[in-house]
């Protein structure tokens, strides 16, 4: 989950982290400069501390017909103007990629249908998180309706040590344990009808809003998004071993009750045969 | 129609191969003929405890390779006269055993024997595969220890994935947990795991529980099972799990810490 890089004298200097943010995204619908500076100036003339060098990627979806010219140099200084750090493109032709990086700028995987003509132009993209996974599939985007898959990965039998599930673009649901050392990974929800002790990785493609459910938490290691916390140490009395949902705040897991009174009201769950 | 059952448990030095010793003698005393099988290839651990090493002539591996017949490297046990035990060879080659050998092997036991016992090896290597792949049912020798619980874990694992059942598809492997060494004292004071933190963990139903005794090693050391002398306790539980296995109903023993003092145990009471 993350790359640690070691000299043999000095201790690790830095360290590669998989992780996601919640971006904004500029959608332009021309390419003439001109244009864009006029309408942004009239557009934030009320409020020019609206930004505040908020990172932004240039989505070029409207823009990336083969014929078109666009002055990167030119769009970068209008944007720092107004207060917006420009960090990336997507969805840009092999020209335009090829400007995007002679000026500094990142390639997001292209992603389709994220903003489109009409759509609102502030919305946020999920960056997929490298985390040490073992699929090499495309990320999915959340809210693409092509890659919208509704069914759910179901599984009966216990999960135990040394086994790994993974639920591709769809919700896992599990009814019986996942035990110690065992893996469960999903790029929607996990719901776990039965104690998790092992591991549990929700969202593992980049979706910030999935959550974790489980009846009985013990687990070892949970993650949204990429963002994930090993547990090591008892978790507090209303939380560990008991029905737990996890969910994601920025960059923080948020560990609550699957009911507010579950302290008071202690579930004992059997899973003996 | 013949079973085959594997003892098997992923961690080593737990007690599989002494399970498969008592296990196959109590099939036998019951009244079925019963072969068991030694998978731990270079060890070679079975026939002491069965008390046949003597006699050994042809193993396992010459009757794969067409040195010898199964009739020839079968021993027929002191004790039981419808107990046989094919040993393990003393090759230090790993790949000795493999499926279509063994296959040959089981297929031609099955048509004399009602079941055939598989000790396992430790790990997961060849070896253990080999000795779970043809399984219809598994014993899984737990220790009340983290270890062994967690490598059992792993072993269900396997079997759920990579067994002939499993693979063809058809009803799983039948599992069975079997917690040997088993001190109630110690599980009482929480040095070791509980049975029933063992049950909650590994999720299969219990055989048996058969608890730490002197007995075995005396048993090991004179190479008749334990099962023969039906006065000590470790006896009593593995007859208990064989009543079991052939679907007796039997109350557990042996899990409790034996209350009241050494008077009231020589003078009897409960
Ligand atoms: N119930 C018991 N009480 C006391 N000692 C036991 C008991 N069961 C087994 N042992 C001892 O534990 C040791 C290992 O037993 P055994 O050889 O049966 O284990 P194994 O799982 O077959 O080992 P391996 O993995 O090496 O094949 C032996 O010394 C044996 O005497
Ligand atoms: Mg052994």
């Amino acid at each position: 989950m993350s790359i640690t890089k070691t000299t043999a004298a000095s201790p690790a200097a830095f360290e590669i982290k998989g992780s996601s943010f919640t971006l904004l995204v500029l959608c332009l619908k021309s390419s003439q400069l001109p244009e864009l500076e006029k309408q942004l100036q009239a557009h934030l003339a009320k409020t020019p501390d609206y930004f505040n060098f908020d990172p932004i990627v240039i989505d070029l979806c409207n823009i990336n017909q083969n014929d078109v010219k666009l002055d990167f140099k030119l769009l970068i200084n209008l944007l720092k103007q107004h207060k917006l750090a420009p960090i990336g493109i997507c969805n840009g032709n092999q020209n335009q990629v090829l400007a995007a990086q002679q000026h500094g700028l990142g390639i997001f995987a292209d992603i389709a249908g994220l903003t489109k003509p009409k759509e609102q132009n502030k919305r946020s993209i999920h960056s997929p998180s490298k985390k040490e996974s073992q699929d090499t599939s495309e990320p999915a985007t959340p809210g693409s309706k092509e890659n919208f898959r509704p069914q759910t990965k179901v599984i009966t039998q216990p999960i135990r040590t040394g086994q790994q599930i993974y639920a591709q673009d769809c919700d896992l649901i599990v009814l019986a344990p996942v035990n110690a050392g065992a893996e469960i990974i999903s790029d929607g929800n996990i719901h776990v009808y039965a104690p998790l002790r092992g591991r549990a990785l929700a969202g593992v493609k980049g979706n910030t809003s999935a959550r974790i459910f489980c009846l009985k938490m013990e687990a070892e290691l949970v993650s949204i998004a990429g963002c994930y916390r090993v547990i090591e140490e008892k978790l507090p009395e209303n939380i560990q071993g008991e029905g737990v949902q996890i969910s994601l705040d920025g960059e923080r897991l948020v560990f609550e009750p699957l009911l507010s009174n579950s302290t008071d009201n202690k579930r004992t769950v059997n899973w003996q045969k | 129609m013949a079973k085959v059952i594997v003892v098997t448990s992923g961690k080593g030095g737990v007690g599989k191969t002494t399970t498969s010793a008592n296990f196959a003698t109590g099939l036998a005393l019951n009244g079925h003929r019963t072969a068991v099988l030694d998978f731990d290839v270079g060890l070679r651990n079975l026939d002491l405890i069965m008390g046949c090493e003597r006699r050994v002539v042809y193993d396992f591996v010459n009757v794969i390779n067409h040195e010898a017949t199964l009739k020839q490297a079968l021993i027929k046990d002191k004790q039981c006269p419808n107990l046989f035990v094919l040993p393990a060879s003393q090759t230090r080659d790993k790949d000795a055993l493999h499926v279509e050998g063994v296959e040959r092997v089981i297929e031609e036991l099955k048509k004399d024997f009602d079941y055939i016992v598989c000790d396992s090896p430790a790990g997961i290597e060849k070896g253990a595969m080999m000795a779970m792949y043809f399984a219809d049912e598994a014993l899984i020798v737990t220790n009340p220890e983290i270890s062994s619980v967690r490598d059992s874990d792993r072993i269900l694992g396997i079997l759920a994935a990579k067994s002939k059942r499993a693979e063809m598809g058809i009803e799983p492997v039948k599992e069975h947990l079997l917690i040997t060494r088993y001190s109630p004292k110690r599980a009482e004071t929480g040095e070791m795991l509980s049975v029933s933190d063992i049950r909650e963990i590994l999720n299969i139903p219990l055989i048996g529980v058969v608890p730490e005794s002197e007995a075995i090693l005396q048993a090991s050391n004179s190479g008749i099972p334990a099962i023969h002398h039906q006065d000590s306790d470790v006896a009593q539980a593995y007859s208990d799990i064989v009543k079991r296995f052939l679907g007796e109903e039997v109350p557990l023993r042996f899990v409790n810490r034996q209350k009241g003092g050494f008077l009231k145990r020589l003078f009897g009471g409960a």
